[in-house]
């Protein structure tokens, strides 16, 4: 398996070696190559898995909040910088600009308790759409197609891409898995 | 001559209906009717006329404050135990000068229910002309 | 960023959560007609990345039944088990052998919520009558409570399954938005008899703004 050294840059998670599942934390990314599976486990946090078809390598970031603002560490954590910093890991892995080979597609972003202030309308009651809509418009920035959504709802994702196909397998609790 | 041991158990726990109903029954209660909100609490106070109601004060749609209220403006004479896990004062402040009659924190002792429902078996005075 | 409260304030919201565990712990109790023993409260600071593996691995899935608190303190009451302890528990409120109830059918999910609706509300009675004066009067909440006065004042529970990494996400989000490090009380209950089987977890997550009142109202306290 043709595995290209890179330099460890923030979020990215250990290159793997073997056909095991790599798990991505929460605010973290990783990028792995066929045939790895990536997997995270999201709530209101949302999935954003990019692909390469034609080398076949995939990346998927557990995104928490749109936008970093003034927040310098963490990049993983949001989605204007987590998103380019991932593509950085696809330029250095394919020694080029993997940008325009990209497709994506996005999961979770469910929601499950109100919160209970009158107070916080702005800051954030839907956390998960508001993320949506961060990614969404970047993605379109990046002229980066979204193929697939899974989004909404009021439960946990369990998602699992595998890398070999580019396709990504759910799991809700009590529920059957199912692709996109 | 119509009954005077009609109860309306209002919870929206199902399972502290069959409770209550269990020692309702006991002490020799009809149990006429169930609710699992206060919405239906009130409708069915209204239809029923039942001679005594156990009202919970946490539900949905409508809770047991308000549920209370509105029966002692339809029915001055209601007679309401409220029923509840919620043992503050406000929640004791409120259900006195809404006019329950009792109030009752969960877990109860099933003894002291039961006495209390035998006692109010006995007193129950609502007349029935004829 | 420096801490969210010192050790100090660590150790006085601990004793005040522990009332709260303790009220919980005797109403458990007595709804189960047995002895429950209570771990004392832990005050969990972690950053939003650690705290999906609080409640063991977070894809393990687990059933929990929560409230929302309202009134003059505010977040989540959350009760999580495993569906073997939740189920073993209705068996013990239904008077028959534990492991004879073996699904979530609608007495059975009825049965654990309103054991949460005891349980928590047991808690937050207790807490009502031990938090600082210095909170204050609760600001509007989206659902009106019953009660507008002092009162913390639950909302009726619900049940679910879930991952307990996205339980963890999901309740722990609302600070997350703005705090980089996370905080929730948690206590764990167990029955005394081995083959009982019942391990409760029970977590309070306040939200932000009850969390700054918190510890605004600590540090009013350490001062004198």
């Amino acid at each position: 398996m043709n595995q290209m050294p890179t330099m460890p840059t923030p979020g990215f998670t250990d290159l793997p070696l073997s056909t095991d599942i790599v798990s991505v934390a929460i605010g973290r990314w990783a990028v792995a190559a066929a045939p790895v599976k990536i997997r995270t486990l999201l709530g209101s946090c949302v999935g954003v898995v990019l692909y390469d078809r034609v080398v076949k390598v995939g990346g998927v970031a557990h995104i928490v909040l749109p936008d970093a603002r003034e927040a310098v560490d963490h990049p993983g954590k949001y989605a204007d910088t987590a998103i380019p910093g991932m593509i950085v890991d696809f330029d250095q892995r394919l020694g080029g600009n993997a940008r325009s080979r990209l497709v994506a597609k996005l999961v979770g972003g469910a929601r499950m308790f109100q919160v209970p202030s009158a107070k916080d309308t702005k800051a954030g009651l839907n956390i998960g759409q508001r993320n949506q809509e961060a990614i969404e418009r970047i993605l379109a920035e990046l002229r980066i197609p979204i193929l697939a959504r899974d989004l909404g709802g009021e439960a946990g994702r369990r998602m699992t891409l595998d890398t070999a196909s580019g396709m990504i397998t759910i799991k809700v609790p009590g529920g059957a898995e199912y692709e996109i | 001559m119509k009954s005077n041991k009609r109860l309306l158990v209002v919870d929206d726990a199902l399972f502290m209906r069959k409770m209550i109903t269990g020692v309702a029954s006991e002490a020799g209660w009809e149990v006429v009717g169930e609710a699992g909100d206060g919405s239906t609490a009130v409708a069915l106070y209204q239809e029923l006329r039942p001679d005594l109601v156990t009202m919970d004060l946490v539900m949905p749609v409508m809770g047991g404050l308000e549920a209370l209220r509105q029966i002692r403006a339809l029915d001055p004479d209601a007679k309401v135990i409220v029923v509840t896990a919620l043992d503050q004062k406000q929640a004791l402040m409120d259900s006195i000068r809404d006019g329950a009659i009792d109030f009752i924190v969960k877990p109860f002792e099933r003894r002291r229910v039961l006495n209390l429902l035998v006692k109010l078996s006995g007193t129950a005075s609502r007349s029935v002309p004829g | 960023m420096g801490k969210i409260l010192t050790e100090v304030q660590r150790h006085l919201l601990r004793m005040i959560f522990d009332r709260g565990a303790e009220g919980a712990s005797l109403a458990l109790s007595k709804w189960l007609g047995r002895a429950v023993s209570l771990s004392g409260s832990e005050v969990e600071i972690t950053r939003l990345e650690q705290a999906a593996e609080l409640l063991g691995p977070a894809d393990s899935l687990v059933a929990a039944c929560s409230m929302e608190l309202t009134g003059r303190l505010t977040g989540w009451i959350l009760l999580v088990f495993e569906d073997r302890s939740g189920l073993a528990l209705v068996d013990m409120l239904l008077h028959q052998p534990v492991g004879t109830t073996t699904a979530w059918g609608e007495i059975e999910q009825s049965a654990a919520k309103e054991t949460t609706n005891i349980v928590g509300c047991a808690y937050v009675n207790a807490l009502a009558a031990h938090l600082p004066a210095t909170l204050t009067r609760g600001t509007a909440p989206i659902r009106q409570a019953e009660s507008d006065g002092s009162d913390l004042v639950p909302t009726p529970p619900t049940f679910f399954h879930e991952f307990a990494g996205s339980l963890l996400e999901f309740a722990l989000m609302e600070q997350a938005i703005e705090l980089d490090q996370v905080l929730l009380i948690r206590s764990e209950f167990e029955a005394y008899r081995r083959e009982s089987n019942l391990d409760w977890t029970l977590l309070f997550v306040p939200t932000r703004e009850s969390l700054r009142e918190l510890i605004a109202a600590l540090a009013q306290l350490e001062l004198h």
